[in-house]
């Protein structure tokens, strides 16, 4: 932590007074950032206050409107990526790049070939790969082709090639967001060897703990202004969330009020996956209940929410509402059984970007507004009103596009369009993905809210801390069956990993 | 916080030109560098109607019968002819498709509504003139079917619309060319069509002056607004809104996106098979390159007036426009005698530009 | 950051999905299409219309017109031809379309074809 021998006072990266506009949009207005060599700094802030937008004006993506960025003390002005790499600056992204189809050290070496005459010597590319990977104490052989490795991996590989370049600037963006506790703890040893180095690293991420653990300073940027950059010895993680929001935040999750009722509404038998890895789950869940689903990526739970709902096929297993069977072969059928789905990737499955909100609410209740075999404008206004003012959507007209609103409010016009068809349960996948720290409590309160009236809530999450504050009961799911059930009000997370890891 | 996109002193504003005015309320918020972008954009974005314009203008003067009460009539008349392919061409644009069998489609109605109305049936020899409601709903029953191919083909198996419809647009064609084999016609072109045929469709409706406005203006008007009523007020409308924007989005929200896309290619064909209708009565002959690549026509109207490739994007009144626009030039065009050969080449270019100018709506700059 | 929103960044979908391209090449290929067809037309519009030729088939020559788009050819004097007495100008060599000087009008580049009836 802050007693980080090999920090010192060499400052390697400084931007200074970064300013860059969109039509509009002020994005960043005076941005400086400061890294030390040979520690770690961390990058925090809500979706939208900035970061991306920084770094892209680091690697040239954007061209910056003022400011100055000096490398080692002299000024740079990145054209691209490229460029940037090819001066030590370096990027892990957090959706990888790479040439899927290749092997590993194609990706490492791509653009710079060691050649033998006009032939690439594919001898000294794998002495090369090995050579850099046995310094990182990474152990993949280089000749596998990359869409054949697991996520962790190829981050690995995007490491390595950082390195190779002899980068003195690596930045990590949510490195950790598809990354098993294991893996995680090997990318930290990786990046503390590279810290010892004396590299500097930029490290991006929306997880508290994890930044608390492994970096030296903080800095916290909220609505493209910077706001502080403090030791992390002088931070603990309600100053920061109180930095990133700007206001204090005093409870994470609003109070339970909701009363979970004896009679069983949705019940699950024997669930199996068609194409999936989902095995035999069954349970039940209780009108007015939360029913947290844990694990980890790739256990079944979204697997477990899409079959239920129509949207993933199953194999055999019965699923009942209110002791009627409910097959739900299509996603129209389940929308009828009374079912809603918010899916997981928002932008790719949720959301209509390109249409308006009013569109975007009423599309799964138009049977509603029917009138004569015509659609009622008139209606669906009055649901769209409702909507905005239910979830507490904050949009300047119904007719503004989605894709111009944050994720929170994207999530909440979601919920809205789910609300008006009237569900019985809600099957909720990540559904504060994304989000920012202020919109995330008003999920929570209108995830109670729906409890409260008596819905079934399915909740998927990958933040343990969230689903021991808003669910009832957890099922912890592994390898695509049900590893076990905890109360919300009494466990704890190791005792969540514990059960998680059971058939890995 | 991250809330609001809009200008915060955007006040909704009511009556005509409120999005002009809008517009300008915006403009008058910029400032020195925005207000310079903000003006190369409005240029790029707004280039193929201020070509137009200007292009009006030129030919106007150099030709002034162009812009005579008979031109402005013949404008219309052929911008309604070409309205209904255009309307079903944009469906399938809407839903991030396109559709390039519908020329071919368009012919073989054409065809077929031409050998079965022609007082000397070559193809079917000794038939007499059919009725012509059976004849409409064998033609629309035609187009039904292609375009219900077409789209089973895409919602079914996920295939390319390019590569549906490309092998739609041949078989159609080697299925015109057989079917003029037919009978004792040996490929020759169908003429002598039945008076009432003509009449209903290129008939008079009225006359301005002297200028004769023909009867399938009123039909292409009404279609218009058919389509408007299906667009804008049913659940296939706004399904097909959904399917364009976001197909996964669709499904998950409950939408029935194979019926949807169907039944957008089921209208589609049925479209051009009246476009097809019209067209044999009113050029009356009709042979095997009747309808050839009035498919490029339709699309380049569209994406010219608004129909975005990137689907989920149009709006009835901006195909009418596109339409219209296109019409107009290529009519003026003609009054400069500007060679046949070269058109084609100017169609090329201006879909190119189109699309180039309707990228730019949805990139942002470095 | 899984959705940095502000500022909007919309991508290429659709039929554009994968494509790749700046808004600066876009502006280049606007302006150079937009120049291309202005000299093509500029080139190419000598504004005296369109030619109509007349194949006599054998039969005595017909002088070419320059007609104009929307307007009506001229009937020209019979053509001559030994052995066959005349009947009729057709668009098409299959002589399927007769061509009708007062209601016909020409749309481009025409040729018509007579007609011959054996003696």
């Amino acid at each position: 932590m802050s007693n980080n021998p090999t920090a010192n006072d060499t400052v390697l990266l400084r931007m200074e007074g970064i300013t860059k506009s969109f039509p509009g949009v002020k994005a960043l207005d005076g941005v400086s950032l400061t890294v030390r060599a040979g520690t770690v700094h961390a990058l925090m802030g809500e979706n939208g206050a900035g970061k991306s937008t920084l770094m892209k004006c680091l690697f040239g993506v954007y061209n910056k409107d003022g400011g100055h960025i000096y490398l080692e003390g002299k000024e740079i002005n990145f054209k691209n990526s490229k460029d940037a790499l090819e001066n030590g600056v370096a990027m892990v992204h957090q959706e990888l790049n790479q040439a899927l189809k290749r092997n590993v050290m194609d990706n490492i070496w791509l653009g710079r070939y060691p050649m033998n005459g006009p032939f690439v010597s594919e001898a000294k590319m794998y002495q090369d790969t090995v050579a850099v990977f046995d310094d990182l104490g990474i152990h993949v052989e280089p000749t596998t082709i990359m869409s054949t490795m697991p996520v962790s991996q190829r981050q690995m590989v995007e490491i390595a090639k950082a390195v190779s370049y002899n980068s003195k600037i690596i930045v990590f963006d949510e490195p950790t967001s598809s990354l098993t506790e294991e893996e995680v703890e090997h990318l930290f040893r990786i990046i503390n060897m590279l810290r010892d180095r004396g590299c500097g690293i930029i490290y991006i991420s929306h997880k508290m703990d994890e930044i608390l653990r492994i970096s030296d300073d903080i800095t916290v940027m909220r609505d493209g202004t910077w706001v502080a950059t403090e030791p992390v010895a002088n931070m603990t993680m309600d100053k920061i969330i109180k930095l990133m929001v700007g206001r204090e935040l005093t409870n994470r999750f609003p109070p339970k009020e909701n009363v979970v009722s004896k009679e069983v509404s949705l019940s699950v038998r024997g669930l199996t996956g068609m194409y999936s890895a989902l095995r035999d789950v069954s349970f039940d869940a209780h009108k007015g209940e939360i029913l947290g689903l844990a694990g980890l990526d790739g256990s079944g739970r979204t697997e477990t929410l899409e079959t239920i709902f129509g949207a993933a096929t199953k194999k055999s297993g019965t699923v009942t509402l209110n002791g009627r069977d409910t097959p739900n072969r299509t996603t129209k059928e389940a929308v009828a059984n009374g079912y809603a789905l918010l899916t997981e990737e928002r932008r790719a499955t949720g959301i209509f970007g390109i249409l308006s909100i009013l569109e975007n609410t009423v599309i799964s209740s138009l049977k509603n507004y029917l009138q004569g075999g015509f659609l009622n404008q008139r209606k669906m206004e009055e649901s769209t009103d409702w909507s905005i003012s239910a979830m507490r959507i904050k949009t300047p007209s119904q007719s503004t596009q989605i894709r111009s609103l944050s994720g929170g409010n994207q999530q909440k016009v979601i919920l809205g369009r789910w609300l008006l068809t009237n569900p019985e349960v809600l099957l909720l996948d990540e559904p504060t993905r994304g989000i920012d720290v202020g919109a995330k409590y008003e999920i929570y309160q209108l995830i109670i809210d729906l409890a409260k009236q008596g819905k079934t809530v399915l909740m998927v999450s990958s933040e343990m801390p969230e689903l021991l504050g808003v669910c009832d009961r957890i099922l912890v799911m592994s390898g695509g069956r049900l590893a076990g059930e905890v109360s919300a009000k009494t466990a704890t997370q190791e005792e969540i990993m514990t059960l998680a890891a059971k058939y890995v | 916080m991250a809330e609001q996109t809009t200008t915060p002193n955007s006040t909704i504003k009511k009556g005509p030109f409120r999005k002009i005015r809008a517009e300008i309320d915006h403009f008058n918020t910029l400032t020195g560098k925005d207000r310079q972008r903000y003006i190369t954009d409005m240029l790029f974005n707004n280039a193929m109607y201020i070509i137009i314009v200007l292009a009006i203008i030129f030919i106007a003067i150099r030709v002034p019968s162009f812009v005579s009460l008979s031109s402005i009539v013949n404008i219309i008349s052929l911008t309604a002819s070409r309205l209904p392919i255009a309307l079903g061409v944009a469906g399938c644009i809407v839903l991030a498709g396109t559709d390039i069998s519908a020329g071919r489609a368009v012919g073989l109605a054409a065809c077929i509504a031409g050998s079965l109305l022609t007082t000397a049936n070559k193809i079917f020899p000794g038939m007499g003139v059919q009725p012509l409601p059976l004849v409409i709903l064998i033609v629309i029953a035609v187009g039904a079917l292609i375009g219900f191919v077409n789209g089973f083909c895409m919602a079914k198996f996920k295939l390319h619309p390019y590569i549906v419809t490309l092998s739609t647009q041949l078989i159609l064609y080697g299925t015109i060319l057989l079917y003029l084999k037919m009978g004792e016609n040996n490929g020759q072109t169908l003429s002598s069509l039945s008076e009432g045929y003509r009449n209903l469709v290129a008939g008079t409706l009225f006359t301005i002056g002297t200028v004769a406005v023909p009867r399938y203006v009123l039909y292409a008007i009404i279609l218009a607004a058919i389509m408007w009523v299906i667009w804008n007020k049913t659940t296939l409308g706004k399904n097909m809104f959904a399917v364009g924007s976001n197909e996964e989005a669709a499904n998950v929200s409950g939408v029935n996106v194979m019926r949807t896309i169907i039944l957008v290619f089921v209208m589609a064909g049925i479209m051009y098979s009246i476009t097809g209708f019209f067209e044999g009565a009113r050029i009356a002959s009709i042979n095997g390159n009747t309808g050839f690549n009035y498919e490029a026509d339709a699309i380049a109207a569209c994406v010219i007036g608004g129909v975005s490739f990137v689907g989920g994007i149009g709006k009835i009144s901006g195909i009418i426009t596109g339409v219209l626009l296109l019409q107009i030039i290529f009519t003026g065009l003609n009054f400069l005698s500007v060679d046949q050969n070269i058109l084609y080449i100017i169609k090329g270019l201006v879909i190119l530009v189109a699309c180039a100018i309707d990228m730019r709506k949805y990139l942002v700059r470095k | 950051m899984p959705e940095e929103h502000r500022p909007e960044q919309p991508e290429l979908r659709g039929l554009y999905r994968h494509v790749k391209i700046s808004v600066r090449t876009l502006d280049i290929i606007i302006v150079a299409g937009i120049a291309a067809m202005v000299l093509l037309v500029l080139w190419s519009a000598s504004g005296g219309g369109y030619a109509v030729r007349f194949d006599a088939r054998g039969g005595s020559d017909v002088p070419a017109q320059s007609v104009r788009y929307g307007e009506a050819v001229a009937e020209p004097a019979p053509p001559e031809r030994n052995g066959y007495s005349f009947g009729g100008w057709f668009a098409d060599e299959a002589y399927s379309i007769p061509w009708d000087f007062q209601s016909n009008r020409v749309e481009g580049d025409t040729t018509l074809y007579a007609y011959w009836i054996p003696d």
